[in-house]
């Protein structure tokens, strides 16, 4: 699938229409889904589907790279759930939630998720993911929804790689209490 | 059977494809207005302002009908004197001031 991306976005920039609606069938689901978890608002989550392909059929011709389209894309919904954010004049109280604590994640550490994936119960784990505080929350989403490196997180979010860091770090942390707490 | 974590998120939300197919859609061909709804977007921001004009145009309009039903015989009473008065003179009758001193 990611080796077609520039090839449709070469043509999406030849206003082929079929091009752009391939890309967008290709990510919908998943902007919608770093949308909803991110705002934690359903109604929200479609408009900033929506304002995401509109700004995107208008600002192609920013994108240098078109093997980048995956991460620009979530960028410009990022900056849309920001924006969402600051219109509901939550922004600083959700961003002063988590306090970012820089350091390397611990390797030795069990994946927390493994417990969950196998209990194919994606909505309580969309509603264990949706009580992290925003950054974590933006964090962790575009590392599993976008397969982002931490390189791209930090290009999307426009923040540090060591913040990602520590940010990913704080949040599969905050799950695996969340996840042994409920187990108890 | 294990998937990645990001196909078992977006698998919670997989019934909302029908909406989005919808919002693809409209952004990609989004659809023209039709005339009325040009009207409307243009008339509705300001309905109130729009419906005092057209009140008072339909008063105006109708006071002027009132006015002039009323006048109009007086008026073409006045239109047809000076005619009357050109009737007066006599074919021989000087009409310019200059004839008078001949």
């Amino acid at each position: 699938m990611s080796e077609t991306i520039p090839l449709l976005v070469h043509a999406a920039r030849h206003n082929d229409e079929d091009a752009w609606d391939q890309l967008f069938r290709m990510h919908q689901l998943r902007l919608f889904t770093y949308a909803l978890g991110f705002t934690r608002n359903r109604a929200a989550a479609f408009d900033i589907v929506q304002e995401t392909f509109a700004r995107a059929v208008t600002h192609v011709a920013g994108l240098r790279d078109d093997s980048k389209f995956t991460p620009w894309l979530f960028g410009i919904a990022h900056q849309r759930c920001i924006q969402h954010f600051r219109g509901a004049k939550r922004e600083d109280a959700l961003f002063e939630e988590a306090a970012d604590i820089e350091g390397e994640p611990d390797p030795g550490t069990p994946d927390p998720f493994r417990a969950l994936v196998t209990s194919e119960d994606a909505r309580s784990l969309q509603a264990l993911i949706e009580q992290l505080p925003a950054p974590q929350r933006s964090a962790l989403l575009l590392h599993v929804l976008g397969e982002f490196s931490l390189e791209e997180i930090a290009e999307v979010s426009d923040v540090p790689v060591g913040t990602v860091k520590s940010r990913l770090h704080n949040a599969k942390r905050a799950m695996r209490a969340m996840i042994s707490k409920e187990a108890l | 059977m294990k998937r990645p974590l990001g196909e078992w998120l977006q698998g919670a939300n997989e019934p909302e494809t029908a909406r989005l197919d919808a919002i693809r859609r409209s952004v990609l061909t989004p659809e023209r207005p039709s005339a009325l709804e040009v009207l409307g977007e243009l008339f509705r921001p300001h309905a109130r302002a729009w419906g005092c004009i057209v009140a008072a145009w339909a008063l105006l309009a109708l006071a002027h009908h009132f006015v002039n039903g009323r006048t109009a015989p007086d008026g073409a009473r006045r239109l047809q004197e000076p005619v009357a008065n050109l009737a007066i003179l006599s074919p021989d009758e000087a009409l310019s001031p200059l004839d008078w001193h001949s």
